[in-house]
């Protein structure tokens, strides 16, 4: 099957924005009634613009440009430009939107900026609209701009411009980035069968962070999660986000992931090495408040938590007296209710804790994730909780009233942003590379032997779960523990400061 | 060999696949009514033969008996909850009829019991003449408290390698014949059903059956929903032909969110008619939903603003509290009925029952419960009584 995705035309990325130049210079020998329409799609966030965002806005772009007489240009920083008449030519207003679904350009700011809110801080800045009348100078500074643009990257540079447009966007096949996918999760699948896990693995610790206690308490590890490392088995298999590209793709590889982990925790119990869970007694790394939080945390299926070998690590867990928190993600629960509840039972009865996984602040106001009962919440920390519309952050701190801020862990938390975000909101629980930042500065501090250690090389060597990950590290024991407890200390608002000079 | 009639052997738990037959046998009945077609069928009785002529092996007997049968156009065998076997085909097969009714006369003919009249196990029926008697059969064969079983897969389950070789022989197969439709119908007061509009479907158990026989797509749950982008794509090339919804009465397709999003939508978007506009609803999946939050926002609204509904299919009771439709800004959520929901007692606390569609709804409980409860739309095999010989354009 070949099935090509729309490819924004054959013309050479230089020549659009010149056509479109020269296509502005000769409206405005006549621009009474003519307009510029420029979608600002390069001002979405990150990932943006996504082929799907490219492709639909050109379509929705082209159902006004047949009816106004117009022309739409695909640019390569993936902003769109219609030129257009301001009126359907020859034809009423009462008349023209009957038949068509184009959209008059003087309505398209609000109904593009509505499709697009999702993607932006700022849904009214996507959209501007030049009539030539009026605007052809600014209309022509744009476009100007835009020439010079990739006139300079193509004169200066050898390295081609990155290209976030239509043009820009792969062109590949459906069928190969499947196959390419495919081949990725096959070959990953072989790597954990054959090789030593203990290099694929990562751990990170959350925290408990308040800033109201007195000096030395502000600070506490929680729980230490173990996962594969997604970015080293891909590195491995040289197959650099495929792995991750189809979120269903990766679920199976999830669920064929699950078997090994539990497999090698298992066999690792006693032996003394990072993966030993018997090292990982409660008080090291620490508690909550009430002595019982979980301190190994495990990402699974729901088929691997209703699997035998789970039960195993179960046992071998109650041995060890070590507390567990199992991690379900919410897809994983939406897909399959009925196992999800048995697994939830299963859990339950085990004496274990469940967190609900991979909640991001879309999907917190698009449904209730808490009805599924969960001990903890992990939500995605994303920059856009920092400047989401008025209506939309009350969804979110609704959601956070119903959920209670002690059961929420704000995960992916990567800058100082983020915990300030959270603390405001009541939330204690921390995970996130900006938390390893802090355990880092904590422990290099505490260190004796840290002379010659840096920040990120003692981050890296406490995510290691391999012994040539740790290499380097004479204060092990310190490693594993996460954090020393004289160490702790109040990090925001009021503190000294000293993790964020660090990591500066 | 009667395996080679389109019908997977029962395997794992012999009632449920016989409950799944019957539930077969009425869709396949059902379509057969609605589209016109016309079809033959013979019922073997061995339920009225007596528990000494019901042991496995004369089953087993029987449906070898049937053998001559399998060969006939669009052959499909059936073994029902009380044993009986439904064999349906098209087209003119006397001389395999004969056989196969020589053969089953022949293993029943003697025995303690004494000799059976031809018509007491033998009855030969036409479609859609004698619809009413074949589903009224199959029906009450079902066991209002136990149906809505789900579908146990048998087969193989797929992996990577299966799966994209799977996705290549669809590109180049005619799935046309997969195609299905089920009627989603309101309740009336006189406890009737209308039709309000049709769920257009890609049959899978046929589809794979046909061109996967070793594996059963659904047992991995996650291929099985990639898998599905590609059935979206074909369905939405099928529905965009030209003149194929000229015609056409409101419908439903399953979709997923970046389906909806892709060239092949666009391209259905463009060929369908302008009186389907604002008739044709898009179903979801949780799942699906889920993935890509932020795609799915915009699909809906890209949807919504092109004149499609949309609705939340598969949600049960467990997940009911999960997806507030409010919080989804959805149109419909597709209840999916069973026996945990007859003691599920937070629906009338959580859901707007204008705005929710009962489906799987198979069973008289079903149909009773969501009724109860104060909903109107239903999907299933119960919840569909269209006038004889009506047709739907195509």
């Amino acid at each position: 099957m070949k099935v090509f995705e729309h490819s924004g035309g054959t013309r050479p990325p230089s020549l659009t924005e010149q056509a479109l130049h020269d296509a502005t210079l000769r409206a405005g020998r006549s621009p009474l009634g003519r307009v510029a329409v420029v979608l600002h799609l390069s001002r979405l966030c990150p990932p943006g613009p996504r082929l799907h965002h490219l492709r639909i806005m050109r379509a929705l772009l082209q159902d006004t440009a047949d009816w106004y007489e117009g022309q739409v240009f695909a640019l390569a920083s993936g902003d769109m430009v219609l030129l257009c008449r301001a009126t359907p030519p020859g034809i009423a207003p009462a008349i023209r939107a009957a038949p068509s679904f184009a959209t008059d350009p003087f309505a398209m700011p609000d109904i593009l900026g509505r499709l697009l809110r999702a993607d932006t801080p700022s849904a009214a800045s996507l959209v501007t609209i030049w009539p030539l009348e009026s605007a052809q100078a600014e209309l022509l500074v744009y476009t100007q701009a835009c020439v010079e643009r990739m006139r300079v990257h193509s004169g200066i540079t050898s390295t081609k411009m990155p290209q976030r447009g239509l043009r820009g966007a792969k062109t590949v096949s459906i069928d190969e980035d499947f196959a390419r996918q495919t081949g990725s999760l096959d070959a990953i699948g072989t790597l954990v069968n054959a090789a030593a896990i203990s290099d694929l693995m990562q751990r990170q610790t959350a925290i408990l962070l308040d800033p109201a206690a007195p000096q030395g308490a502000g600070l506490r590890p929680l729980f230490r999660e173990i996962t594969f490392s997604i970015g080293v088995l891909e590195e491995r298999t040289a197959s650099s986000g495929h792995a991750t590209a189809d979120p269903f793709l990766f679920r199976h590889l999830a669920g064929r992931l699950d078997q090994r982990m539990l497999d090698v925790l298992s066999q690792e119990s006693g032996r003394g090495g990072p993966l030993d869970i018997t090292r990982a007694r409660p008080g090291e790394p620490g508690l909550d408040e009430a002595g019982l939080a979980p301190v190994l945390h495990l990402n699974l299926t729901l088929p691997g938590t209703l699997s035998p070998a789970f039960t195993r690590f179960v046992a071998a867990c109650h041995r060890a007296k070590l507390p567990l928190g199992v991690e379900i993600s919410l897809i994983e629960a939406s897909a399959n209710a009925k196992l999800f509840a048995d697994a939830r039972a299963r859990i339950a009865d085990a004496g274990l804790h469940l967190v609900l996984d991979g909640v991001s602040h879309v999907a917190l106001q698009i449904c209730r994730p808490w009805a599924l009962q969960p001990d903890l919440l992990k939500l995605d920390w994303s920059v856009r909780l920092g400047d989401l519309p008025d209506n939309e952050q009350q969804s979110i701190e609704t959601a956070l009233a119903e959920i209670g801020p002690a059961r929420v862990v704000l995960h992916r938390a990567e800058t100082e942003a983020a915990l300030k975000w959270g603390l405001l909101r009541g939330i204690r629980r921390f995970q996130g590379r900006h938390v390893d930042s802090m355990l880092g500065a904590s422990r290099i501090i505490a260190c004796p032997s840290a002379d010659g250690c840096t920040l990120r090389q003692c981050i890296e060597r406490a995510a290691a779960t391999g012994r040539a990950g740790r290499s380097g590290c004479h204060n092990t024991d310190l490693l594993d523990a996460g954090v020393p407890a004289s160490a702790a200390a109040p990090y925001l608002g009021g503190g000294t400061g000293r993790p964020s000079q660090v990591i500066a | 060999m009667i395996g080679s009639m389109r019908k997977r052997e029962p395997q794992a738990s012999e009632p449920v696949a016989q409950r799944q037959d019957a539930m077969q046998l009425i869709a396949l009945v059902r379509e057969c009514l609605l589209a016109g077609i016309a079809r033959r069928a013979c019922v073997v009785h061995l339920s009225r033969l007596g528990i000494d002529r019901l042991r496995p092996h004369h089953v087993r007997l029987a449906r070898a008996a049937l053998e001559p049968l399998a060969h006939a156009d669009r052959a499909r065998l059936f073994t029902l909850p009380n044993q009986s076997l439904v064999t349906v085909w098209r087209g003119d097969a006397k001389v395999a009829v004969a056989t196969s009714k020589a053969a089953i006369m022949h293993l029943f003919a003697d025995g303690d019991a004494g000799k059976i009249a031809p018509d007491m196990v033998w009855e030969e029926l036409d479609i859609p003449g004698a619809a009413e008697r074949l589903l009224a059969m199959a029906k009450a064969l079902l066991d209002p408290a136990t149906t809505s079983t789900p579908p146990a897969a048998s087969g193989l389950p797929l992996d990577p390698a299966s799966l994209s070789a799977l996705e290549a022989q669809l590109a180049n197969a005619d799935v046309a014949r997969f195609a299905r439709r089920h009627p989603v119908c309101s309740r009336l007061a006189d406890g009737s059903f209308r039709l309000r509009w049709e769920k257009r479907t890609l049959c899978i158990d046929e589809l794979a059956e046909s061109l996967t026989p070793d594996h059963a797509p659904e047992a991995d749950p996650w291929l099985f929903l990639r898998l599905t982008r590609t059935l979206d794509r074909r369905m939405l090339a099928l529905l965009a032909a030209p003149g194929k919804l000229t015609g056409a009465r409101p419908f439903a397709i399953n979709l997923n969110v970046s389906s909806i999003l892709g060239p092949n939508f666009l391209r259905f978007d463009t060929a369908l008619p302008a009186a389907l506009r604002g008739q044709v609803t898009l179903d979801l999946l949780p799942a699906d939903v889920l993935a890509d939050p932020s795609a799915f926002l915009f699909a809906r609204d890209f949807a919504r603003a092109r004149g499609y509904r949309l609705s939340l299919r598969s949600i049960t009771a467990e997940l009911l509290p999960v997806f507030p439709l409010a919080r989804l800004g959805l149109d419909l959520l597709q209840l999916k009925w069973s026996a945990q929901l007859s003691t599920f007692d937070g629906m009338a606390a959580l859901a707007d029952v204008s705005k929710i569609m009962l489906s799987h709804a198979d069973t008289p409980a079903a149909i009773a419960w969501g009724s109860a409860f104060g909903i109107e739309l239903f999907q299933g095999y119960l919840a569909a009584e269209p006038a004889p010989h009506a047709t739907l354009a195509r």
